[in-house]
């Protein structure tokens, strides 16, 4: 089957992460002919959404290759249940009738339960939210290709406030429902906010100029804000910590609040099924326009050949056959080591958790989708990014939530999150009643931080990032833009793909896609 | 479950490459024929309505986008579809044999919640031709031995049991649905499009 493989083309991409992905939806959707390749069986590489089953083998696969371990190291699994449950009667089977009146006695999950479930399980090994009127959404949105998705909102922005669990009021209607908030300081609020809206990096207003080299804690101090106000504003809007620049934090609010009021009550969606689903809308749409895909297509060598008029193309070797291309795209993780230039500079990597509770960090009458910014507990601490998605997003069966952690590395994994996660779970694995949810199972795990953007040796060939410690896809959907830019001066980024009643199948068509408008309906036709 | 709410049942289809899964596409919601084969480019989903007991059903149909090609259909193709044809070339025993395999890869990546009653609608394609090798006997055999699939034999060229056998997809569809309706497990998903823009303008635009 695989001899059927062409072996020449304008553009080739290795990895099916999201900047290679939006890269090869780019140059198709223009007309380039592309083969896009990934070296494993499934799509996504560090931004892949598991099943329970695949990500028990995406850990075995770690643990067990070593140079798995240059990207993800420090995997650290843990049960907390029982291998079977104390009498199989009400454990395992799938109960179909969940509708029932009265609210259900907790189940007592045992690990034979996660493996029979295990197909309702989406985790994701890169877990991103989407600001609504961020640039994803508008590519999503403009490209038509947010056709192929679906999302949730998030239902509530939480942080760690007076060692609880507190809402952020996000919208104006929470502002002005907020108890913890007193009239005066929504005042205050909203005036510094309508200052912030305002906000504009090319003509900088009077507001904010002398605030270059200061901290936006200082300037939220310096607009009278009370401490609980400071610490909404600067750690759960701003994401930022006592450290942030005034600039960055101004800059942070802003995003949040121009994404209010488009799609729920907080400014973020997130993708049905995790974000390991949006890199294949885009391959997708690649496909669609004629992009050949190979997954489980190994590469052994990268190299350039020059042939007639001098011109010099991108060679690759993979299972006995030479792929030829004007332009190579590929991951960092998959680019021979000799091909990048310079060396990316020391970053700090990644700390990351996942977790699989019983229940919602905070009860809710309807399920919550929750993010969660956690304000370091201690000085040296980085901020913890905390998202917890339940069985609407299609991450986990009924009755379960997925917890994710997200912070920069100071340690290690464990070192650096299980502080946070002890304070919002019941992590002692035994039965006792607890007023906090229950950790069944947990994965901690460091990523090594490829967000950097690299350049190559050679002409031709096009490094794409690994995923960033970020909230959101901006870095990636920019990086993805400026290589398209470079592989095809001038052309459009991902103009409207047509709808499908807006194409014409025509007889004697033999290239390319072109797409016309359905005008004409009596052409010829055999 | 009100039923004038309207039904939208996703549908696609599987096969090997070559079979006609884009042309019996295109016969059923285009009423057109294209005899030059290429590997498909181009085609995404085609919606149609159709009627079905007196209701309005959109379908939607759902092609591989030629990524069956080398093995490489994602995940996310096959979520929350409510019925699956599988298509062969009755010309061409291999595409048959490819069947089962389509089948288990159907019921690993989509995980239906009932995967013994989800409904599979087979259509034998290119009846049209003289070199047929797979009969029909032995193809309903197969299907008989598979909780009793649907059996079909089209011809896209020739708009033969196109429309019977599209029928049949949508009322068996129809009745996945109706049954998944009763979980209503995801309310609430959110499809973007460039509508929202002005959304709830006078509402929560910012807290300001």
């Amino acid at each position: 089957m695989d001899d059927d493989l062409p072996t020449d083309f304008q553009v080739i991409v290795v990895g099916t992460g999201m900047v290679e992905s939006i890269v090869a939806a780019a140059c198709s959707r223009i007309g380039k002919n592309v083969l896009h390749l990934d070296l494993s069986d499934h799509y996504g590489g560090l931004w892949a959404s598991y099943n329970f089953d695949g990500l028990q083998k995406f850990i075995k696969e770690v643990n067990s290759d070593p140079k798995r371990d240059l990207q993800v190291y420090n995997l650290c699994e843990k049960w907390y249940i029982e291998k079977e449950s104390p009498e199989a009667k009400d454990g395992g089977d799938e109960n179909k009738t969940d509708d029932s009146k009265a609210e259900p006695a907790k189940k007592t999950w045992s690990q034979s339960d996660f493996t029979a479930e295990y197909r309702k399980f989406n985790i994701d090994m890169t877990p991103k939210l989407l600001f609504s009127r961020g640039p994803l959404v508008e590519l999503l949105i403009s490209s038509n290709i947010a056709r192929y998705a679906e999302f949730r909102c998030v239902t509530r922005v939480l942080t760690w406030l007076n060692n609880r669990l507190m809402p952020v009021p996000c919208s104006r209607a929470d502002v002005f429902a907020t108890e913890a908030v007193t009239t005066v300081e929504k005042r205050m609020l909203m005036k510094m906010l309508t200052s912030i809206v305002g906000y504009n990096e090319d003509e900088m207003n009077n507001e904010f100029k002398d605030w270059n080299d200061k901290t936006f804690q200082d300037y939220l101090k310096h607009k009278g804000l009370t401490p609980n106000l400071i610490h909404y504003v600067l750690f759960a809007i701003a994401g930022g910590n006592n450290n942030m620049p005034c600039l960055e934090g101004v800059k942070e609010c802003k995003k949040f609040l121009m994404s209010l009021g488009r799609y729920g009550n907080t400014p973020f969606l997130w993708p049905m099924y995790g974000s390991g689903e949006l890199p294949q809308c885009f391959c997708r749409l690649c496909a669609v326009f004629g992009g050949v895909y190979c997954l489980n297509r190994p590469i052994d060598k990268v190299g350039t050949k020059t042939v007639d008029e001098g011109k010099t193309v991108v060679t690759i070797e993979s299972k006995a056959k030479t792929l030829n291309c004007d332009h190579l795209v590929i991951g960092i993780n998959e680019c021979p080591k000799e091909l990048i230039s310079p060396e990316p500079a020391e970053s700090c990597d990644i700390s990351k958790a996942v977790f699989i509770t019983n229940g919602s960090i905070m009860a809710s009458e309807k399920e919550p989708l929750s993010l969660l910014r956690f304000p370091p507990l201690a000085d040296d601490d980085k901020a913890v990014t905390v998202l917890e998605v339940g069985p609407a997003t299609g991450s986990c069966p009924k009755g379960l939530f997925v917890v994710y952690f997200i912070a920069s590395k100071s340690k290690d994994a464990e070192t650096d999150l299980k502080p946070y996660a002890e304070r919002i779970f019941d992590m002692s694995g035994g039965d006792a009643e607890s007023d906090k949810p229950k950790c069944l199972w947990s994965l901690f795990y460091n990523v090594k931080d490829t967000s950097a953007p690299v350049s190559s040796v050679v002409e031709g060939v096009h490094v794409c990032s690994g995923p960033d410690a970020g909230l959101d896809f901006d870095r990636a959907v920019e990086q993805a833009e400026q290589i398209f830019k470079k592989i095809c001066p001038g052309e459009e980024f991902l103009p409207r793909a047509p709808d499908p009643e807006e194409i014409v199948f025509e007889d004697d068509v033999t290239h390319g896609p072109e797409f016309q408008r359905d005008h004409d309906d009596d052409e010829p036709k055999e | 479950m009100s039923s004038r709410k309207k039904v939208l049942l996703k549908v696609i289809i599987l096969g090997d490459s070559g079979v006609g899964k884009t042309s019996l596409m295109n016969q059923f919601v285009n009423k057109k024929f294209s005899n030059q084969y290429k590997a498909t480019i181009g085609a995404d989903f085609l919606t149609k309505e159709v009627i079905v007991d007196d209701r309005i059903v959109t379908m939607q149909i759902w092609d591989t986008a030629g990524q069956e090609r080398f093995q490489s259909l994602g995940v996310a193709f096959y979520r929350g579809a409510d019925c699956c044809v599988l298509v062969f070339d009755v010309t061409a025993p291999n595409t048959f044999k490819s069947l089962e395999s389509w089948r288990d890869e159907f019921l690993i990546q989509a995980s239906p919640r009932d995967p013994d009653n989800f409904p599979f609608v087979i259509l034998g394609n290119k009846v049209d031709l003289d070199n047929r090798a797979v009969s029909a006997k032995r193809a309903q055999q197969w299907c008989q031995s598979k909780n009793d699939i649907p059996y079909f034999e089209t011809s896209a060229k020739e708009a033969v049991n196109v429309e019977l056998a599209f029928q049949t997809i949508a009322r068996n569809a129809l009745a996945q649905e109706t049954e998944a309706e009763l979980y209503n497990e995801f309310p609430d998903q959110i499809k973007l499009n460039a509508n929202d823009n002005g959304r709830n303008r006078d509402g929560d635009n910012c807290a300001c």
